[in-house]
């Protein structure tokens, strides 16, 4: 198999003909055209580095894109659905002010802010980011795909919104929010703080739990385990929901499923407030930590796919169902 | 009363854009890596199709599959070559940056 040969098929299945003719093929021409040249060279290494070149060029080129994909699109969305999208976004700008509002006034009541209310409320408005940018998205999903045919152009826009919204997220998390505890504590103290372990890199937050397993400090294994398996499953919470958002638009049964439906986001809240009370060290076995962090997410992921399938089929008699845009 | 005219869509020409539109004056048709290893690390291999893709949008260059397939079998690479238009664009936009930067060119 040429090198290159399984990115242009997993790019055929998520890129129009006209993006695999201009980008994705000429990339992949070029790439397999350098790995021949030097391969008749005889040098190995030269091969596996233009290799590696070539592929981070592919997917380079594809982030590149992507902006450019969602600008197009966004320019042809059409003109009856501007209302639409205009109200979803009404409703994520409420949802957004709402959310922040809550999760930014706890923490300010209980700071001694002097006089430095408005710098505290720009520090802590990207800690409430993890929290309200799913909520947003979830939101502007319902909203902006309410009276839309669930078409693979819908279903694609969702996802490509949905992984930059968890990108930005996983940013926040991991970056964003160590960087602003710090400015807190500065503002707030007049110091500097040793960083919590919300506010240390994945890999030293999950080294430093085994190495606490290892030491046979189980609770503190366990924290420290299920801390980092969270940061990646909150990470992933904005595609979870805006897939759930769109399902929530054609669940079959009427409203009453609807409601029923709609609950779970709620039962995912109240499943996290519930995580807190559990002992830590039953999550020192990393298969349990692995569960507990991502049960929600998988719930919300089976029960959107499932709702979709059965909604495609329950209205494919009525025209209405999943369809590949023209 | 005046009216402000609507605006004209006037050609732009991006600095990659323009060095895309010399390099291929120079060595007629070109593939995408040949373009990245004659800039001299100006262009970059992740980014050069992006711009490629919107310079035939735009219409400056055109492009076409090389006619012989590789030796080692493979995809055939796509060559790009500027159109009459884009050395037009090319030669207005380097003639008015002269006038306003003479030093600069």
């Amino acid at each position: 198999m040429k090198p290159g040969s399984r990115l242009r098929a997993l790019a055929r299945r998520v890129c129009s003909e006209r993006t695999m003719e201009w980008l994705i093929d000429p990339l992949i021409a070029d790439l397999q055209s350098e790995h021949d040249e030097v391969s008749r060279r005889g040098r190995p290494w030269a091969d596996r580095l233009a290799l590696v070149m070539g592929y981070l060029a592919f997917w380079k080129a594809v982030s590149c894109y992507i902006p450019v994909r969602i600008a197009r699109t966004a320019s042809t969305w059409p003109t009856r659905g501007a209302g639409t999208v205009r109200g979803g976004l009404a409703a994520a700008t409420v949802t957004m002010i709402v959310a922040t509002t809550l999760l930014v006034a706890g923490p300010l009541r209980n700071v001694q802010h002097g006089g430095h209310v408005a710098w505290l409320l720009v520090l802590l408005f990207p800690q409430s980011l993890p929290v309200s940018l799913p909520l947003v998205l979830f939101v502007a999903v319902v909203h902006g795909s309410r009276r839309r045919a669930l078409t693979r152009r819908v279903l694609g826009a969702v996802l490509v919104v949905g992984l930059t919204a968890t990108l930005g997220s996983f940013s926040t998390i991991n970056w964003l929010v160590p960087t602003v505890n710090q400015a807190v504590r500065v503002t707030v103290g007049g110091r500097r703080g040793p960083r919590g372990p919300g506010e240390v890199s994945p890999r030293a937050l999950r080294t430093e739990a085994l190495a606490m397993k290892n030491d046979g400090l189980a609770h503190q294994a366990g924290s420290l385990l299920l801390g980092y398996h969270l940061q990646w499953a909150v990470a992933g919470t904005p595609l979870v929901l805006a897939l759930f958002g769109l399902a929530m638009t054609v669940v079959p049964g009427g409203r009453g499923a609807t409601a029923l439906v709609g609950s779970l986001p709620f039962c995912y809240i109240i499943y996290m407030f519930q995580l807190g009370s559990v002992s830590r060290s039953v999550f020192s076995n990393e298969s349990v930590a692995i569960a507990a962090a991502w049960l929600p997410n998988m719930i919300l992921m089976l029960a959107s796919a499932a709702i979709i399938t059965l909604a495609d089929e329950a209205r494919a008699r009525d025209g209405f169902e999943v369809r590949s845009d023209s | 009363m005046l009216r402000m005219a609507k605006r004209s869509p006037l050609p732009t020409l991006p600095p990659k854009e323009a060095l895309i539109l010399d390099l291929l004056q120079q060595g007629h048709e070109m593939y995408g890596l040949q373009l990245v290893a004659a800039s001299g690390k100006r262009l970059k291999r992740g980014t050069v199709y992006v711009t490629l893709g919107r310079m035939e949008e735009k219409g400056y260059i055109v492009s076409r599959l090389e006619s012989a397939a590789p030796a080692g079998g493979g995809l055939p690479r796509r060559l790009y070559e500027t159109t009459t238009f884009g050395r037009r664009v090319l030669a207005a936009w380097t003639h008015i940056a002269r006038q306003l930067v003479p030093e600069m060119i």
